[in-house]
C-alpha cells in the first residue's frame, strides 16, 4: 500500500507545485459541465446528482413514515388525488404505497449509493490515487454519467403514467401481465440505461486501475480505496449484463409475446428470481464495498498507523466479492428450494462472515495503539463499523434457511439490511464526503456542526431502524401501509426516528452551504501525518490537471 | 524520466486501455447473451 511505500522525502518529490505548472486550463462553464472529460468535475456532477435522489428518495421514504405513523390510511388517498388529479379509489390509493416503495429501493439503489460512492468518491479520487492524470476514457466517462439523467427521468415520470408498483425486485409475474400500462415500461427502461451507465463505467475504472498506474505504483501498493473500486467494477461487470437480459425479457414478456416467466407459455416466474438475485445480491456489495475502502483509509489516517493486515483486507474484498456470486438463492428461501439447495446456501452465506469479520477485526487493530483523532470523518467511520456489524450480525441470523422461513418479507429484513445500507453504505458515504470535502472544495467544513449533524443523524437512525427488529420478530409484513393496533408503538417510535433523522440532515445541509461560503481554506493536507495517499501531496482543490509530469512511486 | 519516456509510457498506457476496454465489452455481451439463450434452452429442454 503507499500509505507504507510513501516516505517523507517522496513527499517533498511530489508536492503540488510540481505538478501544477501549466495545469489550469479550465474550459468555459458549458463546455466545463456539460462535456465534460475531467474527472474530477465529473465526480462533483455525480455527487450533486446523488444528493439531489437522496433528498428525493429520502422524503419518498418521509411520506411512508409519515403514513405508517398510526395505524389506517392517513395520507394515501390524498396524495393519490394531488398526483393523479381527482378523487382516487382506495385500491389506486395502495397502488401509490406500492409506487412509493418501488421509487425508495430503486431511487436510493441506483441513483443515490451508487452514483456517490463509485461516480462520485470513485471518478474523484481513483485517478489521483495511483498517480494518472484521469481516467483511462475520460469521454465515456462522460456518457456514463449522462446516461443517468434521462434514466433518473424516466424514473421520476414514472408515477404520472399510472405508477411502477412492483417493488424495486421487478418481480414477475407483477411486473409482466400483472401491471399493465407504460409505467413498468418505463421503470424497466430506466433500469437499462442506469446498467449501461455502471457497465461502462466499470470498464473504465478497470482499464484505469490496471493500465493508467503511475511507475512504481503496483497493484499492492494501491491505497485500499482503489481495491475496493476495483472488486467493486468486477461486480458490476458481471452481474449486471445478468440483469439487463432479465429486465430486456420482462420487457419482451409484457410488450411482445414472450413467455419467458409465464407459466402458460412453459415460463417460470422464479427463474426470474434467480436471474435478478445473481445481480441483486452482488449488488449489495457493489453498495458497500466502496465504503469499506472509504473507512479503510479514514481509520488509517486517524490512527496515524498504516491498516492492520493490507493484503488481508485486499484479498478479503476479493473474496467478498467472489463469495457474493454464489450465495444469491437466500433471498429466495420460501420459494420452494429443496432442503439441501437452502442448506447449500445457508452454508456459502454464512462464509461470507469470515472475510467480513477479517475487516472488521482489521479495522479494530488498526485503530488499537494508534495515535487516534476523532475529527467528523473518523467519528462517521467508527459509527460505520457499529453500525454495519450489527446489520451484519441480523445478516447472520436471516442466513439461515429455517429462520428465514418465518422472517421472510417482514421488518426484521427491512431493519437488517437498512443497518447495512442506509447505515452501513450512508455513514460510510458521509465519512468520506467529510474525509475529501477540504479537498474537493479547498474549503475546510466546520466541526462542530459536522460532530452535530453525526450524533443526531446517529440517534435518528437507530430510533428509527431499530424498533423494525421488533416489529418484525413480532410478525409485522412489510411493503403494507396499514397494520394492527399490536404494532401502533414502535412503529410510532420509528417515525419520530425518521424526524431525527431529518433534523440530521438539516444540519449537514447547513454544514455544507456554510462551508461553500465562509469555510476556512483547506491545505494540501489538513489532516496530518495519517494521511499518505496521493491525493494529499496535491493542493486542495487539486490542479484541474494533475500529474502532468508522471510521479514515481517509491 | 524524459519528456519522450513519459510519452512512450502514455502511448503504451492508452493502447492497452483500449484492448482490454474491448475485450471486457465482449464479455459483457457474452454474459448477456448466455442469459437470454441459456433460459431460452431450458424453457423448451
Amino acid at each position: 500500500m503507499t500509505d507504507t511505500a510513501l516516505t517523507p522525502s517522496a513527499f517533498v518529490a511530489h508536492e503540488d507545485h510540481h505538478h501544477d505548472s501549466h495545469a489550469d486550463h479550465v474550459p468555459g462553464f458549458f463546455a466545463r459541465w456539460f462535456m465534460s472529460t475531467n474527472h474530477k468535475d465529473i465526480g462533483t456532477m455525480y455527487l450533486i446528482f446523488a444528493i439531489i435522489a437522496g433528498i428525493i428518495g429520502g422524503s419518498i421514504s418521509g411520506l411512508m413514515r409519515a403514513e405508517l405513523m398510526q395505524p389506517g390510511i392517513q395520507y394515501l388517498g390524498s396524495w393519490a388525488s394531488l398526483l393523479h388529479g381527482g378523487p382516487q379509489s382506495l385500491d389506486q390509493s395502495l397502488h401509490l404505497w406500492n409506487v412509493l416503495i418501488t421509487a425508495h429501493g430503486l431511487i436510493m439503489v441506483f441513483f443515490m449509493v451508487m452514483p456517490a460512492m463509485i461516480g462520485g468518491f470513485g471518478n474523484w479520487f481513483v485517478p489521483i490515487m495511483i498517480g494518472a492524470p484521469d481516467m483511462a476514457f475520460p469521454r465515456m466517462n462522460n456518457i456514463s454519467f449522462w446516461l443517468l439523467i434521462p434514466s433518473f427521468t424516466l424514473l421520476l415520470a414514472s408515477p404520472f403514467f399510472g405508477g411502477a408498483g412492483n417493488g424495486w425486485t421487478l418481480y414477475a409475474p407483477l411486473s409482466t401481465y400483472g401491471e399493465p400500462g407504460p409505467s413498468t415500461d418505463m421503470a424497466i427502461l430506466s433500469l437499462h440505461l442506469a446498467g449501461a451507465s455502471s457497465i461502462l463505467g466499470a470498464i473504465n475504472f478497470i482499464t484505469t486501475i490496471f493500465n493508467m498506474r503511475a511507475p512504481g505504483m503496483t497493484l499492492h501498493k494501491m491505497p485500499l480505496f482503489v481495491w475496493s473500486v476495483l472488486v467493486t467494477a468486477f461486480l458490476l461487470l458481471l452481474a449486471l449484463p445478468v440483469l439487463a437480459a432479465a429486465i430486456t425479457m420482462l420487457l419482451t414478456d409484457r410488450n411482445f409475446g414472450t413467455t419467458f416467466f409465464d407459466p402458460a407459455g412453459g415460463g417460470d416466474p422464479v427463474l426470474y428470481q434467480h436471474l435478478f438475485w445473481f445481480f441483486g445480491h452482488p449488488e449489495v456489495y457493489i453498495m458497500i464495498l466502496p465504503g469499506f475502502g472509504i473507512v479503510s483509509q479514514i481509520i488509517a489516517t486517524f490512527s496515524r498507523k498504516p491498516v492492520f493486515g493490507y493484503l488481508g483486507m485486499a484479498y478479503a474484498m476479493v473474496a467478498i466479492g467472489v463469495v457474493g456470486f454464489v450465495v444469491w438463492a437466500h433471498h429466495m428461501f420460501t420459494t420452494g428450494l429443496s432442503v439441501n439447495t437452502k442448506m447449500y446456501f445457508t452454508a456459502a452465506t454464512m462464509v461470507i462472515a469470515v472475510p467480513t469479520g477479517i475487516k472488521i477485526f482489521s479495522w479494530i487493530a488498526t485503530m488499537w495503539g494508534g495515535s487516534m483523532r476523532f475529527p467528523t470523518p473518523m467519528v462517521w467511520a467508527i459509527g460505520f463499523i457499529f453500525m454495519f456489524t450489527v446489520g451484519g450480525v441480523t445478516g447472520v441470523v436471516l442466513a439461515n434457511g429455517g429462520i428465514d422461513d418465518y422472517m421472510q418479507d417482514t421488518y426484521y429484513v427491512v431493519a437488517h439490511f437498512h443497518y447495512v445500507l442506509s447505515l452501513g453504505a450512508v455513514f460510510s458515504l458521509f465519512a468520506g464526503f467529510y474525509y475529501w470535502f477540504p479537498k474537493m472544495s479547498g474549503k475546510m467544513y466546520n466541526e462542530f456542526l459536522g460532530q452535530l449533524h453525526f450524533w443526531v443523524f446517529f440517534a435518528g437512525v437507530n430510533v428509527m431502524f431499530f424498533p423494525m427488529h421488533f416489529l418484525g420478530l413480532q410478525g409485522m409484513p412489510r411493503r403494507y401501509p396499514d397494520y394492527p393496533d399490536a404494532f401502533a408503538h414502535w412503529n410510532h417510535v420509528a417515525t419520530v426516528g425518521y424526524m431525527i433523522m431529518a433534523a440530521g440532515m438539516a444540519i449537514f445541509f447547513v454544514n455544507l452551504i456554510w462551508s461553500l461560503i465562509a469555510g476556512k481554506k483547506a491545505e494540501a493536507n489538513p489532516w496530518g501525518a495519517g494521511a499518505t495517499t496521493l491525493e494529499w501531496t496535491l493542493s486542495s482543490p487539486p490542479p484541474y490537471h494533475q500529474f502532468e509530469t508522471l510521479p514515481k512511486i517509491d | 524520466m524524459t519528456p519522450d519516456d513519459q510519452d512512450l509510457i502514455r502511448r503504451r498506457q492508452a493502447s492497452r486501455a483500449r484492448v482490454m476496454a474491448l475485450l471486457l465489452g465482449a464479455l459483457v455481451l457474452l454474459i448477456f447473451a448466455i442469459s437470454i439463450a441459456k433460459i431460452q434452452l431450458g424453457m423448451h429442454g
